[in-house]
């Protein structure tokens, strides 16, 4: 045994270890009420249907997602156009947006997470490894962050907008506003003064009261990436939680049925069902629209013990079909922001 | 929250957290990992609190929360960032640094073996468990992890 390198692995995970977070809010939100769930209805979409707001979309989603962020205070431009409100779909408020970017950069990436939201700008994919803008909003999580950059080394503050801000390397925080924390990011981009591009992007943000529609209902703690090349050429994914489990949701722009699957019908629609792995659901909603659920956690490995009642093997088609109905989807996603500024 | 679950979960919370955190790297992320699997525990709390070592359950769910997050992780902020750097009185900063890098770039359930063995001082069978693997596929990952993490230290020193 190497003994330096076993000392020197447990010394830096008890290194790190020291960064560990107050436990006050992860408690705190141990006592917040839960929001009443209401069973959705699957979205029945027409088929071809080419407005946003043709799309018979029939949720009983009421009042806002929760999570959901407060409406900007300022009026702010866009070149990205609106998207077309749909009745009962939920939306997210971006609530800002930068003003400039890096020549050839167009917005192609959306995440809405339980953390707040984060946009991306590349010159083309946003794969790993890929130059990218981040851009984010942290909403959630601004109580434990705002201190941070509050509390940064001398050296490391800054003020965006008369904000308090700080570098974390060439990452640029900033308390823009109480419970509000922003930051902007270069990623793998070369041949910049990355610092002083990262500081004219910051400087050029502003408030932007656009909302995004959400492409399939969420809970309490959404999760979904919006993500492609153009408004006919994107990818949706993220997860949903339905009984406590945690199901992976993708809407998928294609009419085929998964290997080895079996068709079936959810609320009337085709679909088709497949046993493999821990279980996948497609459900046809339109000649070129899929959604596909399948679990996302609770996966056990058989030769391993398992506390009785508490893990799934791989789900049913029964109740693939509960998830599957109880999923909202935007049949007509809003996508029209990809490829924009 | 049930008098059951509020004394677990204000025991547990911190064991948790820092488990997490070693595990992500991230601070935040572990915060969202811990609420969400004390959330998840909270709902299931009649049939979690009867098991026989609940804390260890919820270990497993932390884990397994971690291994899930591969899309959630992309997305996420490198928060790590937003950690200002911890005062060191020591000369071995950089070297631990430099570690913690090399044990970031091992495959997720090698760097989770790591961490459960170097960290929480699991034995094969307790990190069995957590993974949901078999003992020998724990060995493995140790020495897998050990072998590149040694072999990344003599490139390290070469230089």
């Amino acid at each position: 045994m190497n003994d330096t390198t076993e000392t020197l692995i447990t010394d830096a995970l008890r290194q790190r270890a020291e960064r560990t977070p107050p436990p006050g809010a992860v408690l705190a939100a141990l006592h917040r009420p839960r929001r009443a769930r209401k069973p959705l209805l699957l979205v029945l979409a027409a088929a071809g249907t080419t407005a946003a707001a043709a799309a018979l979309v029939v949720t009983t989603v009421n009042g806002p997602t929760a999570g959901q962020a407060p409406p900007a205070q300022q009026l702010g431009t866009t070149s990205a156009p609106a998207p077309v409100p749909v009745a009962d779909v939920p939306t997210r408020a971006l609530e800002y947006r930068p003003g400039v970017m890096l020549d050839g950069y167009t917005e192609r990436e959306r995440t809405i997470g339980p953390w707040g939201t984060s946009r991306i700008y590349a010159p083309g994919a946003t794969d790993s490894g890929s130059p990218v803008v981040r851009f984010a909003v942290f909403t959630t999580i601004a109580g434990d962050m705002a201190p941070k950059v509050e509390n940064a080394s001398v050296g490391d503050r800054t003020t965006v907008g008369g904000a308090t801000a700080a570098w974390f390397g060439d990452n640029l925080y900033w308390n823009v506003a109480p419970g509000r924390v922003l930051s902007v990011s270069l990623e793998h981009v070369t041949g910049v003064d990355v610092r002083a591009q990262t500081r004219r992007i910051a400087d050029s943000v502003a408030a932007d009261t656009t909302s995004m529609r959400i492409p399939f209902s969420l809970n309490e703690y959404p999760y979904v990436e919006v993500r492609g090349s153009g408004a006919a050429d994107w990818t949706i994914a993220g997860t949903s939680d339905v009984d406590d489990v945690r199901y992976d949701v993708e809407l998928l722009r294609i009419a085929e049925a998964p290997a080895n699957s079996t068709p079936t019908t959810v609320d009337g629609k085709p679909a088709h069902y497949t046993a493999d792995g821990f279980g996948l659901l497609a459900v046809q909603l339109a000649p070129n629209l899929q959604v596909r659920v399948k679990p996302n956690e609770f996966k056990t490995v058989k030769d391993q013990p398992v506390p009785p009642d508490l893990e799934t093997e791989h789900a049913p088609v029964e109740v693939l079909t509960r998830v599957a109905a109880a999923l909202s989807v935007d049949a007509n996603p809003d996508v029209a922001w990809i490829g924009t500024l | 929250m049930s008098t059951g679950f509020e004394e677990f979960a204000a025991a547990q919370v911190t064991p948790l957290l820092r488990y997490a955190t070693v595990l992500t790297g991230d601070p935040h992320l572990a915060q969202d990992v811990v609420q969400e699997v004390l959330i998840r525990a909270q709902q299931k709390w009649a049939r979690i609190g009867s098991v026989d070592a609940p804390a260890a359950y919820l270990k497993r769910m932390v884990t397994n929360e971690y291994l899930g997050w591969r899309r959630r992780l992309k997305a996420h902020l490198p928060l790590t960032g937003v950690d200002p750097p911890q005062p060191d009185h020591t000369d071995h900063y950089d070297e631990r640094e430099a570690m913690l890098q090399r044990i970031d770039r091992l495959p997720r359930k090698q760097k989770a073996a790591v961490v459960l063995r170097y960290y929480e001082g699991c034995d094969d069978a307790e990190i069995a468990t957590v993974l949901g693997c078999a003992q020998v596929t724990v060995r493995s990952h140790i020495s897998r992890a050990l072998a590149v993490l040694r072999a990344d230290e003599r490139v390290r020193q070469s230089l």
